[in-house]
């Protein structure tokens, strides 16, 4: 069981001041002590960043082992420099500092800068962070262990040996940032096995609440007015009940006579919680002249044992001072430590004032005891270390809930949490059947999340580490999903996303069944997305870097899709691209049924894209590839708009192929059309190899070849349009020919027609090296005069009768 | 309240020092201030004869009339010196000091001058 030295819960809601040592050792700056944002009770401390505003807190016991935990939140990260917020002086060795690094939001450990050590996790704003540390002056080196939200840290160490801690400085010890810091149950101890074990406590106030069994006489104990306390019609109690304290003196008890033997006694409330670690009491006070008299203001246990605030019964204690002056002192138990009944029985005495001339004031007085909170869910609650929740029926916490550490939780039922949840670090989170999250859930670091039921998310959730996510039922995420890291994500139903799903590094994310995606979705770094079912997305998704996407059903993209470096999307039934399509590297695309491209494709670099279907009718927008080694269309490839493939080694199409729009190959090897080519707009071949038709070649538009090595069209070649090729090697119909416009040949070595060719329109052959022209090409010429220039020469063909005029 | 302290204003430095960063600053008695200040390289010295009359003279007292004896805090660069007393009751060990209500109290001079 913890055993704390002193606690500082500022439960007297009041910066007051150094006077009598009682609160603090230094004020430095600007402070307060305000309500609202607290860690337990009713109040806490408020130092601002920018200047030198620190709070020195009392110490009372001198040690070479110095344990203690500070509870702290930002409302602002710090800016300008790195932070010194906390430091512990002691007095040989250098002074321990924590800080936050400005660069990283980290928090660093070290001996005034010397040996630091850092944190991995960042500081977050406006949530309370927990550090815990263990100081050992006593051996050489000097070290100091310590954990950031109760997970230890490396240790830091220091040459040479102490032998005294001087206090506990909190605040902005650097000048440093705008925005406040606040500060709650600071608690230290001299027992080194209360490292990490001090996190939990939690610290609240008691004030006199009743008159108890005075021991009074005429002229001895009065308030203010004179009157006698009687516990009756003149009670004790509300002279020194003040909420929150303050350094102006008002209502008071006073002694005006002195009565060593004479006191009275108050009530305190109860203690909450079921764990009772320390009691602490505190007394403001003043006199009436500066001149010496005593009094003392004691706590009486069960059994009568008495324990000081400020003096004692047998040795009362100065109180001359006419200013208000404080006073504090730890209650120890009467036994080896506290227990609720007897924080529950404890009454609190004042008087036993041998000299009340000047008379001694008693301005207020209250106790602050620390405590463990029960497994009660009618309140907030925090469990700062719990090893296993597990909940078999339905639970429904309606507030807040705060697990600083939590190995397992697990809910056999229902889980509903109706208000924010934080996990600063869970190990495994597993819910059978349904979690239901109304709002916020943050969860900084968790290694597994097990959702046998669904998972549904109406507010934010914010997952920072996460090694893996299952849920074998539903995804539900009305809002927005950040996943920082993780692993992996895997979900045996259906994923659907309102919202933004932004995933920074996730390696695997598995989908059985339909899912979709009605916002945004963005994949950092993924190594494989595999959809059983399918995936519909009716808003962008981007994957920055994908090594494997699968999908297994429908693929239907209803907004962009960017894929930053893809290798691989396979998609086994129909994929659908209402919208823009880019890939910036992609090495396979795989559509095992239907591609329907409503929308532009780009692909920077694409090495293969296959469908095995049909790319249907469909490319009803501009298809764009930078570097393409291989497209197939098992069937039919039909664009609408415009294909421009920039480098594109092989395109084949076993079935009809057509093309309504403008094709421009720059660089192709091969061009392939088992069933037929239909251009119905002009098409551009820079640089091809071989163009071959099986059945039908019809041209209705302007055909230009820049450099062709062999076009072959076993059946047909129909050119409406001008026919234009640059440097063609062979052109072969084993049919017919018909040429129903010009026909340009730049360099030609060879034109062969097995069958016949007709020519409604000037010829012109335009030959600067060789040319090998058959007799039945020149022959056929007919009636149409043929222009044909040898090198600068032109000669004029015109057949008459049998012979060939030049 | 102290006799005849704190001194007239002029005679001694504004308080709280500038290496303070001209924020407010108190402490519970005067080992916390000087073990505070000294980590920013002030020092203490025995107040000069002139320092004495212009600050410790005998008709300074503490809150409950004892006499004080007096230290001057140096500045790191030098240039300024603070006067601090503490009364020479042993019981009572008033502090002497620069912020108000100017007195540390019981033992509020313990331990340092």
């Amino acid at each position: 069981m913890p055993t704390p030295t002193d606690i500082f819960g500022f439960e007297y809601g009041n910066l007051l001041s150094v006077q009598g040592g009682g609160l603090y050792f230094a004020l430095v700056g600007t402070s307060a002590i305000v309500t609202g944002t607290t860690v337990s009770g009713n109040y806490a401390l408020r130092t601002a960043m920018g200047e030198f505003n620190n709070v020195q807190l009392k110490i009372q016991s001198s040690t070479t082992t110095f344990v203690g935990c500070v509870h702290f939140r930002f409302d602002t990260m710090p800016s300008g420099a790195d932070l010194i917020f906390i430091e512990i002086d002691n007095e040989t060795v250098l002074n321990c500092w924590f800080e936050v690094v400005l660069a990283t939001g980290f928090i660093r450990a070290s001996f005034a800068g010397n040996g630091p050590q850092t944190t991995d996790i960042q500081l977050q704003q406006n949530m309370w962070h927990t550090i815990e540390w263990k100081l050992v002056l006593s051996a050489d080196p000097t070290t100091l262990d310590w954990s950031y939200d109760g997970v230890q840290q490396t240790q830091v160490t220091r040459a040479g040996t102490g032998t005294n801690v001087g206090g506990i400085k909190v605040g902005d010890m650097s000048a440093a940032g705008l925005g406040n810091i606040f500060w709650d149950d600071v608690i230290y101890s001299i027992t080194a096995a209360d490292f990490m074990n001090l996190g939990g406590i939690k610290v609240a106030g008691l004030v006199p609440n009743a008159d108890g069994a005075h021991n009074n006489t005429t002229n001895v104990l009065e308030i203010n007015d004179g009157s006698d306390i009687n516990g009756t019609t003149v009670l004790a109690y509300p002279q020194i009940d003040d909420m929150p304290w303050s350094t102006t003196l008002g209502d008071r008890i006073q002694s005006n006579l002195a009565g060593s033997t004479n006191y009275v006694e108050m009530g305190i409330p109860n203690v909450s919680g079921t764990a009772i670690y320390a009691v602490k009491g505190y007394l403001e006070y003043s006199a009436a002249t500066a001149a010496g008299n005593d009094g003392a203001t004691v706590m009486i246990l069960s059994g009568g044992i008495e324990r000081s605030i400020w003096g004692t019964a047998a040795a009362p204690a100065d109180m001359s001072e006419t200013t208000a002056f404080f006073k504090s002192n730890m209650i120890a138990a009467t036994g080896s430590a506290w227990t609720q009944e007897m924080a529950n029985s404890m009454v609190m005495r004042i008087g036993y004032s041998a000299d009340a001339n000047p008379d001694p004031y008693w301005q207020a007085a209250m106790l602050e005891y620390a405590y463990a909170s029960g497994a009660s869910y009618s309140d907030n609650f925090t469990l700062p270390k719990s090893l296993g929740i597990t909940e078999t029926v339905v639970t429904t916490h309606n507030p807040s809930v705060s697990l600083a550490k939590s190995a397992n939780i697990f809910t056999s039922v229902i889980g509903v949490y109706g208000d924010s949840i934080l996990l600063n670090r869970s190990l495994a989170i597993s819910v059978a059947s349904e979690l239901l999250l109304d709002v916020a859930i943050s969860l900084s670091k968790i290694n597994n999340i097990l959702l046998l039921g669904g998972l549904d998310f109406q507010s934010a959730l914010v997952l920072g580490k996460i090694d893996d996510i299952f849920i074998s039922s539903i995804l539900d995420a009305q809002n927005s999903l950040s996943l920082s890291k993780q692993n992996s994500i895997i979900l045996s139903s259906v994923l659907e996303a309102q919202d933004i799903f932004a995933l920074g590094k996730s390696i695997n994310i598995s989908l059985d069944v339909v899912s979709s995606i009605l916002a945004s979705i963005i994949l950092g770094k993924s190594d494989g997305i595999s959809l059983t079912g399918g995936l519909s997305l009716e808003d962008s998704i981007t994957f920055i870097r994908s090594l494997t996407t699968t999908l297994f059903s429908d693929l239907t993209l209803s907004e962009s899709f960017t894929l930053g470096k893809s290798l691989n999307i396979s998609v086994s039934a129909i994929m659908v691209l209402s919208l823009a399509m880019t890939l910036a590297k992609t090495v396979d695309i795989l559509v095992s049924g239907t591609g329907n491209f409503n929308l532009a494709i780009s692909l920077a670099r694409s090495l293969l894209i296959s469908t095995l279907a049909e790319v249907q009718g469909v490319i009803e927008e501009s298809l764009t590839l930078g570097k393409s080694l291989a497209i197939t269309t098992v069937t039919i490839l039909s664009a609408v708009e415009s294909i421009l493939f920039s480098k594109s080694n092989t395109i084949m199409l076993n079935s009809v192929a057509t093309m309504n729009a403008n094709i421009a190959l720059n660089k192709l090897i091969a061009l392939s059309l088992s069933a037929g080519l239909l251009i119905s707009d002009a098409i551009s071949f820079n640089q091809s190899k071989n163009i071959t038709t099986s059945t039908t070649l019809t041209i209705n538009e302007a055909f230009g070849l820049s450099k062709s090595v062999g076009i072959s069209d076993s059946l047909l070649a129909d050119l409406a349009a001008q026919l234009s090729l640059g440097k063609a090697i062979n052109i072969s119909t084993n049919v017919q020919m018909v040429l129903e416009n010009d026909l340009n040949l730049g360099r030609i070595l060879a034109i062969q027609i097995s069958g016949g060719v007709v020519y409604d329109e000037a010829f012109v052959l335009a030959v600067y090296k060789a040319i090998a022209l058959s007799s039945e090409l020149v022959q056929f010429m007919g009636n149409i005069p043929a222009k044909l220039v040898l090198n600068d020469q032109i000669i004029w063909l015109i057949v008459t009768g049998d012979r060939l005029l030049q | 309240m102290p006799a005849n302290w704190p001194p007239p204003s002029g005679t001694y430095p504004p308080w709280p020092p500038i290496e303070l960063g001209g924020v407010w600053a108190s402490f519970y008695n005067l080992w916390a201030l000087v073990h505070t200040l000294q980590k920013l390289e002030f020092t203490q010295e025995a107040p000069t004869p002139t320092e004495n009359t212009l600050f410790f003279s005998s008709s300074v007292r503490c809150d409950e009339n004892h006499q004080v004896i007096g230290r001057m805090l140096v500045s790191p660069d030098g240039l300024r010196r603070y006067p601090f007393a503490v009364c020479v009751n042993a019981q009572h060990r008033d502090g002497l000091v620069l912020w108000p209500p100017y007195y540390a109290g019981l033992q509020g001079g313990r331990d340092t001058l």
